[in-house]
């Protein structure tokens, strides 16, 4: 599958948070969007999710052309977002929230395989199965996060922040869990604070800036770029 | 009578009522728990199933005669089908337009509701009370000093089997545990492609064929219902909600059956004719001193 986002512009009232955002995703790799806080990283991430209605602009997903979102289509289609904290169900146990990742696939059978899947690819889940997910720590969440979202069966998931707030051994974890994802052939579009990590795995990646890609090129390339280690890895 | 007998005797006494209560409050606090909203429409949406009720009971008399199980239960099935429906009719048209609205204009609209259906059934019903038809002959149970009535028993019973299904669905269906994740946080549910109108429309089917449900039981217990009889036993239903935590669904259950309990208590010391003042004195303290309620909703920090 191949996403591509065109010239994408939403605004909060007066204010424009994206001023024609373009960019593309392919799956089996992982695509790196970074930028500053309230650059529009998220904005464009909700846009795709179709949680933002944008005003100008379009998505192509296989070069079919998409211009009016609806969230649980674009599910369908497989493009799943793991949402900034995470945001478990808190009160539903690990396995209901797991199954809500699975709700548009509620019916099909192969469900329970796949959640058995999630487990051993995520052991800590199995763990805790019957836990209310409010009751994990933040590493778990994130994972649990994941773990949902894998359940929808992504061809291309959109991660917002996957690090954000944990220890780095455990950040190091998730970005393993990232890997593996990737290595099955899942499309990654990923928003990251670590830019050091997220520039160095991302076959393709975006600089936005207030609203706008300012630079794109490879992710090892942009790595070794002044204006980006001075902006994004505090050198 | 001993002084305790007395007092389990009222309890008991309470408790039927008490059980309505519950039915009403689950969906004042389901539809709260998922949009925020107070519907004071809920009301008269629980009179007109006994309205409905009513309606089929005269319709069905003109053609067979039925015996009295199968009339009842084509009494319930058409309450909590018309009841249903109409929840779901009042959300999709004055309320889902305003989702994005400020929360006032929503309870406004609900306000307004609630007067529209109130009009309504005065105009195709009447202004004065209509009899409701006696089913069961005025049977008592004793135990020891005890009495319980059977259409006490009926009202308790069919009510904990409502309260067990509904539980049933919120717990192990996909569909309720949806209902679930959609009232924790919309947008993650929405992300998850759960089609949030649906579970909207499914918790507003769900809560008002329960009250739908507790409005014939309603007129099966009082034998005369009136076109405002649904406002103050709304109100009453909205305290229960709010003694539970509104929100909370077995808070609503626990709270109703409490508030029922607390006006068979005034009632028996003191006067059924305060037995209003208290439910509202206890309305007013509640918001004051504890506005979550008994059971305290898990918030996200």
């Amino acid at each position: 599958m191949h996403l591509k986002v065109n010239n994408l512009h939403i605004s909060y009232g007066k204010i424009e948070m994206l001023k024609g955002i373009t960019l593309e995703v392919s799956q089996g790799t992982i695509t790196a969007l970074v930028g500053a806080n309230g650059a529009g990283k998220s904005t464009t991430l909700m846009a795709i999710s179709g949680i933002l209605p944008f005003k100008e602009g379009s998505m192509d997903i296989d070069g079919r052309q998409i211009t009016r979102i609806k969230t649980d289509e674009i599910v369908a289609w497989g493009i799943v977002q793991v949402p900034e904290g995470r945001r478990v169900f808190r009160r539903l146990t690990v396995l209901e929230n797991l199954q809500m990742g699975a709700f548009l696939r509620r019916h099909d059978r192969t469900v329970k395989d796949d959640i058995e899947r999630v487990f051993s690819l995520l052991p800590i889940l199995s763990k805790r199965e019957k836990q209310e997910a409010g009751t994990l720590s933040g590493g778990e969440q994130q994972m649990l996060a994941i773990g949902r979202a894998l359940l929808a069966k992504p061809k291309i998931l959109l991660l917002d922040e996957p690090s954000l707030g944990l220890a780095p051994l455990v950040a190091e974890k998730i970005f393993d869990v990232l890997l593996k994802i990737q290595a099955e052939g899942v499309g990654i579009l990923l928003v990251e604070q670590n830019a050091r990590w997220a520039l160095e795995a991302a076959a393709w990646a975006y600089v936005i800036e207030t609203g706008k890609i300012v630079l794109e090129g490879e992710g090892r390339k942009l790595l070794m770029n002044t204006q980006v280690r001075k902006a994004y890895l505090g050198e | 009578m001993s002084p305790f007998e007395t007092f389990i005797q009222q309890l008991i006494n309470g408790l039927s009522i008490g059980m309505i209560y519950a039915l009403i409050a689950l969906g004042y606090t389901m539809v709260y728990g998922i949009i925020q909203l107070i519907n004071f429409a809920h009301g008269e949406i629980f009179i007109l199933g006994a309205f409905f009720a009513l309606f089929v009971f005269s319709f069905l008399g003109s053609f067979v005669p039925l015996n009295n199980i199968v009339t009842i239960i084509i009494m319930f099935a058409a309450a909590m089908a018309g009841c249903g429906l109409l929840g779901v009719i009042i959300e999709r048209v004055a309320y889902r337009p305003l989702r994005k609205a400020p929360r006032l204009a929503c309870l406004i609209t609900a306000i307004g509701v609630s007067f529209i259906l109130q009009n309504l059934m005065m105009i195709v019903w009447g202004p004065i009370d209509k009899s409701f038809p006696v089913f069961f002959k005025h049977v008592v149970f004793t135990v020891g000093a005890l009495r319980i009535t059977f259409m006490q028993g009926f009202i308790i019973i069919t009510s904990l089997l409502l309260m067990i299904s509904l539980h049933f669905f919120v717990r192990r269906t996909m569909l309720g545990k949806a209902l679930r994740a959609t009232s924790e946080d919309m947008v993650a549910a929405r992300l998850m492609g759960i089609n949030v109108d649906k579970v909207i429309s499914i918790c507003f089917l769900i809560g008002s064929a329960l009250a739908g449900a507790g409005g014939v039981m309603y007129g099966m217990y009082y034998t005369t219902i009136t076109f405002h009889d649904g406002y103050l036993v709304g109100i009453k239903a909205f305290t229960a909600a709010v003694i539970g935590g509104i929100g909370n669904v077995p808070g609503a259950m626990l709270g109703g059956v409490a508030l029922g309990m607390l006006e068979g208590l005034a009632a028996g010391y003191i006067s059924s004719a305060w037995k209003n003042v208290f439910a509202f004195l206890i309305l007013v303290l509640l918001l004051l001193c504890w506005p979550s309620g008994i059971l305290r909703k898990f918030r996200n920090e």
